[in-house]
């Protein structure tokens, strides 16, 4: 009895891959687009955009997430679509060095590659679209200037929240901010990490928060706390409507769920690197480049790597829309 | 002439508190009891802000969920199983009764409900893969880890749930008496399933079987069935806890509970429970709950950098677990 | 090896063990024992269970140490320390549970932990070629790269046994080889055995078979009680002679069990069969009855329980109580037919280490003492109570956890366990195995207190004294088939004996 239920299942499972993969069969082309992480929110407006490229122009769309934000597993996923043998991949990359082997392979293979959100400079994709995280970072930190501009208040007390420490976007984010702030009279006075959980993120938000309640500012380099419902971050929310003039919070990530808090003065500032366009526009593009047409505006920017030198890198600035507590009713409206 | 036998209510009372208390002081969970109490002390004295009510409250809710997690793990632990899909389960039975709520319109109770058949449901399924099929418990629920994300995935597309209102929320956010009802429902919960423990003759055998699964057998209980029911009410605590932070945090996330089998199998460990079965306390549970919930109250609170998050908590665990050895050595 | 010599191992046998005493906790395993073998003869070494032939060859293997006497190889005084220096003066033991890993091959057991190694590796080449020419000693002419799991029962004898010649063993301790061969094996083995006799091998042989023992063995020793009781010559003794020898103590009274009324069957028991070892066994025992089930270890008794409990699973066999065919597939639908088994492992099987000895009394009728599964635990405490006293159990309290209670305080934890169980149909496993002698006496009249009672006993024992004064009917088996039954009058030790054995 157990046995004929096993092989029943396995039976299943056999066709149904075996129909899936007929499926397949037909060679019309496919635009694979690699996100860092499965189940990430911040994607998810990536995907929008990409799905509503793929019906507006008419070519399959692949959403390829890999499980975890490990470099490791994407190159795998890479690898896999060069197997299948896709037209064009829009990857944004867990780790630049680390995917840059895979991505000259696919290009090696006839795939046009190209990058957004998080590039790999130094391979041989096509060219890298959107506000890289470091340059989203720096722009919050002169949001954070400019909140403060007409403060005389000697030193300005930032609290920070990361995701998992050490993570490579989040780190670049934070780098550009306190590049930004450097040599101001703001400061980071603590860094909490979440572990990209939205849960712990809230309790950190809280528990520092109500045991510091004179903290001037809060930035967050990832929006997890704003998904949640503003009732959940009492601490929080006492701390903001207390003192509107010196508490300020800027954060990165723009989400629906994110106006509510703008709707209870919340949030001072947010920095939303227009996933919805890059989703969409990498679709526009791969395509354009296969049917041999131009790029829309596609120009060389200086791009400054790690170790310090500067190269010039064929980008298109998908830029980012400061999204404030006085205009955010514009953004939301679709 | 004075009848000896009868004692007056003084001398039964204390009589009493001594034979209680020397029953707390001589049980598994006083030592951690006291390292939880040491704890207390230490950042009472050197925070502050950890005296306040305010923190105190915040703190007792926040390790609730992972306690009433940890109390469901416990069940299976102390049968010498264990259950790796806790966190999958949660979230996608957070999921489940969000969906319920707001996408169909279902009241907030039932839609709990659902939520928590649901979690009964994949528990099941846990149980019935290890007993029917011979899985061991590890393989068997690091299938379920994933097959529960992945329909979590698959349902929400990925989206959080949003616009849970009024009913549902007073299961994360409400108070009774100014106690937040996550405490609540984390002290209802440890005093049935205590008492499920010790005063049922299905607790006994729960505890028996992971003493020794053949002897038990021998004896003319079914181990089978203790066995689905262990996983079983797992599931149902697992999705309890993570709807009531669904609720906590007003929505429902697919992502929600990564890794929380982690989180909930150290407090069962910290609590004094042994993996190999057989032994193990709700009480236990709860206090290696609070203690991580201190712990990582702490490390907020006293501005510890993130990195060191992991290192100290990773320390606490081996060092309760060392301590409990050393305990068991002796005797 | 100089004239002096030879002339010397003509007279001085290989091994001379005398005047060896040993002595465990509360029993003299070994008791003046004087024990020697020749080179290039066959001693063979019969003795009930329990008699000593095992702790004497553990001795001159080095797992024990005597307590006094001495050991003379070659006529030179012999310190056996450990297991190390028993292999280094030629003694090598063959266990019945072989000492070979199945999951590698032939030339890497026998090479195992003297593995031969080039500079850096293992010479894999060097050690198969050895290996080949090692088991030639034993006429085996197959492929070492073999896996031992996939060779024969015989195959794997002869390995052992050219494992050992190839570290030069002049001794070779065999304990029941043949239980696991089957007749053309047996002799394939017998025959090898005669070789090694020709090449001046000293051989003790550990076997209950008399076939066997009267087809190679130059001498019979026969051990009882912890003596060496007489050393027979193996052309000129019989049967019934080493039988009389195994067995031949008086019979105490010291069990004996009270008149109780025998009334209706309570149990029958048709035709269990079980996959590749009992075969198609039927008895029925009645109310108030005691049946012995006697026979050597390994005839299947415990099996046969273990079959009826629903424990292991069946083949065939009918199970009817009271008359009505009943199905156990499992122990619970034992417990509900009022079936109790007392199984012989208590460590493993009947007791749960972890809890206290009023939880292990009251583990199998925990239903009896709840209402709405809530544990009644005055009730509890009562009947736990009850039995620590009846049972003499040495605890300083009933919430003591069992791992702390000694060995035969546990084996009455056990006991009460399944006594307090109310069953109609009770099977007691070597019940007072392990168990001082006044607390035998305790259990055996707790026994005709419920056989008065009404209770239908199974009593598997290998004490056969104990046998016979305690049953009412004996069944005894041999090698899973019912081989006879006896009325308590007609049984005596001797024919318990043949019938077990032959």
């Amino acid at each position: 009895m157990k046995r004929l239920l096993l092989v029943t299942m396995l039976v299943v499972l056999v066709a149904g891959g075996l129909l899936f993969a007929g499926g397949a069969k037909e060679k019309e082309r496919e635009i694979a687009v690699v996100p860092q992480q499965l189940g990430n929110v911040v994607f998810l407006p990536a995907e929008e955009g990409m799905k509503a490229a793929g019906k507006d122009l008419g070519v399959k769309v692949l959403w390829e997430a890999p499980p975890k934000a490990e470099a490791q597993l994407q190159v795998e996923v890479m690898e896999g679509l060069i197997e299948r043998g896709v037209a064009g991949i829009a990857i944004s990359c867990n780790h630049p060095d680390a995917l840059q082997g895979v991505i000259n392979r696919a290009v090696a293979a006839g795939i046009v590659v190209t990058t957004f959100d998080a590039d790999s400079p130094l391979s041989d994709r096509a060219f890298f679209a959107g506000t890289n995280n470091y340059q989203a970072g720096y722009i919050s930190g002169q949001e954070m200037l400019r909140l403060y501009k007409d403060s005389n208040k000697a030193r300005i007390r930032v609290a920070l929240l990361e995701g998992i420490p050490g993570a490579f976007d989040i780190e670049s984010r934070k780098r550009g901010f306190k590049d930004a702030i450097a040599g101001s009279n703001i400061e980071v006075v603590y860094e909490g990490a979440c572990d990209d959980d939205v849960d712990k993120s809230v309790i950190i938000v809280e528990d520092y928060t109500r045991a510091n309640p004179n903290i001037d500012a809060w930035f967050m380099a990832g929006g997890w706390p704003y998904i949640v419902q503003p009732g959940a971050m009492p601490e929080y929310t006492k701390w903001k409507q207390a003192d509107p003039v010196n508490h300020k919070v800027v954060t990165l990530d723009v989400f629906p769920s994110s106006e509510a808090f703008f709707d209870l003065g919340l949030i001072d500032s947010a920095i939303d690197q227009a996933f919805y366009q890059m989703g969409y526009l990498r679709v526009k593009n791969i395509l354009n480049i296969l049917d041999g047409k131009p790029v829309e505006g596609l120009e060389d920017i200086e791009n400054e790597l790690d170790d310090g030198s500067i190269i010039m890198v064929p980008s298109i600035d998908t830029g980012t829309k400061i999204v404030l507590l006085e205009n955010y009713k514009d953004y939301f409206k679709d | 002439m004075v009848d000896q036998r009868e004692q007056t209510v003084v001398e039964k009372g204390s009589n009493f508190l001594k034979k209680w208390g020397l029953s707390v002081i001589r049980s598994n969970s006083f030592r951690i009891f006291i390292v939880m109490v040491i704890m207390c002390v230490a950042m009472w004295l050197v925070s502050p802000p950890f005296r306040t009510a305010n923190n105190l409250l915040s703190v007792a809710k926040n390790f609730s969920t992972y306690a009433i997690a940890g109390i469901g793990v416990t069940l299976v632990i102390i049968t010498g199983g264990i259950d790796l899909s806790i966190g999958s389960i949660f979230g996608l039975t957070g999921v489940i009764a969000t969906m319920a709520f707001v996408k169909f319109n279902i009241p907030a109770v039932p839609a709990v409900l659902i939520g928590l058949i649901a979690g009964g449901l994949l528990g099941l399924i846990n149980g019935v893969f290890i007993v029917k099929f011979n899985l061991p418990p590890f393989i068997a629920t690091l299938g379920m880890l994933s097959i529960a994300r992945s329909i979590a995935y698959i349902i929400t597309k990925g989206y959080p749930v949003v616009g849970l209102s009024k009913g549902i929320l007073f299961l994360g956010q409400g108070e009774i008496l100014k106690i937040p009802t996550p405490i609540w429902l984390m002290v209802v919960i440890a005093i049935i399933f205590s008492i499920f423990l010790n005063k049922t003759i299905t607790g006994r055998r729960i505890y028996a079987l992971g003493g020794n699964e053949e002897a038990t057998k021998i004896s003319g209980i079914n181990t089978d069935r203790l066995k689905l029911l262990v996983y079983s009410v797992g599931g149902v605590l697992y999705a309890f806890s993570g709807i009531i932070t669904a609720s906590k945090l007003g929505v429902g996330q697919p992502t929600a509970g990564n890794g929380y089998e982690l989180d909930a199998i150290a407090a069962v460990v910290i609590g004094g429970a042994s993996l190999t079965g057989g032994a193990g306390t709700i009480a236990g549970t709860i206090i290696g709950a609070a203690i991580m919930g201190i712990l990582r109250n702490a490390l907020v609170l006293l501005s510890i950098r993130s990195h060191w998050q992991q290192f100290v908590i990773g320390w606490v665990i081996l060092i309760a677990v060392i301590l409990d050895q050393m305990r068991v050595a002796k005797k | 090896m100089s004239e002096e010599k030879k002339k010397k191992g003509e007279e001085t046998p290989f091994l001379a063990m005398r005047g060896i005493y040993k002595d465990f906790p509360g029993v003299r395993a070994l008791d003046d024992v004087d024990f020697s073998v020749k080179l290039g003869e066959v001693m063979a070494l019969v003795g009930e269970n329990g008699a000593g032939k095992s702790t004497l060859m553990k001795i001159l293997t080095g797992v024990y140490t005597k307590d006094a006497g001495e050991i003379l190889i070659e006529g030179e005084d012999a310190q056996i320390v450990d297991s190390a220096s028993a292999l280094g003066l030629g003694i090598s033991m063959i266990y019945q549970e072989l000492n070979l890993i199945p999951t590698t091959n032939i030339a890497e057991n026998i090479f195992l932990g003297r593995e031969i190694r080039g500079r850096v590796f293992v010479d894999k080449k060097e050690m198969h070629r050895q290996a080949k020419e090692i088991i030639k000693m034993v006429g085996l002419d197959i492929d070492t790269h073999i896996l031992v799991q996939d060779l024969s029962a015989v195959q794997r004898q002869l390995i052992e046994i050219s494992k050992a010649l190839s570290v030069n063993a002049r001794l070779i301790i065999m304990d029941e080889p043949t239980s696991s061969l089957t007749e053309t094996e047996t002799e394939l083995l017998l025959g090898i055995i005669k070789e090694l006799k020709k090449k001046d091998v000293a051989i003790v042989y550990i076997t209950h078979r008399m076939k066997e023992i009267f087809e190679i063995a130059d001498r019979v020793a026969v051990m009882r009680d912890g003596k060496m009781v007489t050393i027979l010559d193996g052309d000129k003794t019989d049967t019934s002679e080493v039988v009389r020898h195994m067995v031949g103590r008086n019979i105490d009274t010291l069990f004996d069990k009270e008149e109780a009324p025998i009334t209706d069957v309570v149990l029958e028991v048709e035709g269990v069969s079980t996959k590749g070892f009992l075969k198609d066994v039927s008895f029925n025992v009645r109310r108030g009855e005691i049946l012995g089930f006697a026979g050597l270890v390994g005839a299947g008794r415990s099996e046969v329980m273990r079959a009826i409990f629903g424990i292991d699973k069946r083949e065939s066999g009918v199970i009817k109580m009271n008359g009505e065919e009943i199905t156990i597939n499992n122990t619970v639908d034992a417990l509900n037919n009022h079936i109790g088994f007392l199984p012989e492992d208590r460590k493993n099987q009947a007791l749960v280490l972890d809890l206290t000895v009023r939880e292990n009394i009251t583990l199998a009728c925990l239903k009896a003492l709840s209402k709405y599964n809530f544990l009644d635990k005055k009730r509890e405490k009562a009947l736990s109570e009850e039995y620590i006293e009846r049972m003499r159990i040495r605890t300083p309290s009933m919430e003591q956890k069992i791992k702390n209670l000694s060995g035969g305080n546990q084996q009455k934890v056990a006991i009460s366990k399944w006594l307090a169980t109310n069953s109609q149909v009770l099977i007691l496993d070597e019940p007072t195995r392990g168990i001082d002698v006044g607390s035998k006496k305790e259990i055996h009249t707790l026994m005709s207190d419920l056989a008065k009672q009404g209770v239908a006993i199974i009593m598997i024992s290998s004490e056969l004294p104990e046998i016979l004064g305690m049953s009412d009917r004996i069944v005894v088996m041999h090698e899973g088939r019912v081989k006879g039954e006896l009325m308590r009058e007609d049984a005596t030790q001797e024919n318990i004996m043949e019938m077990a054995i032959s």
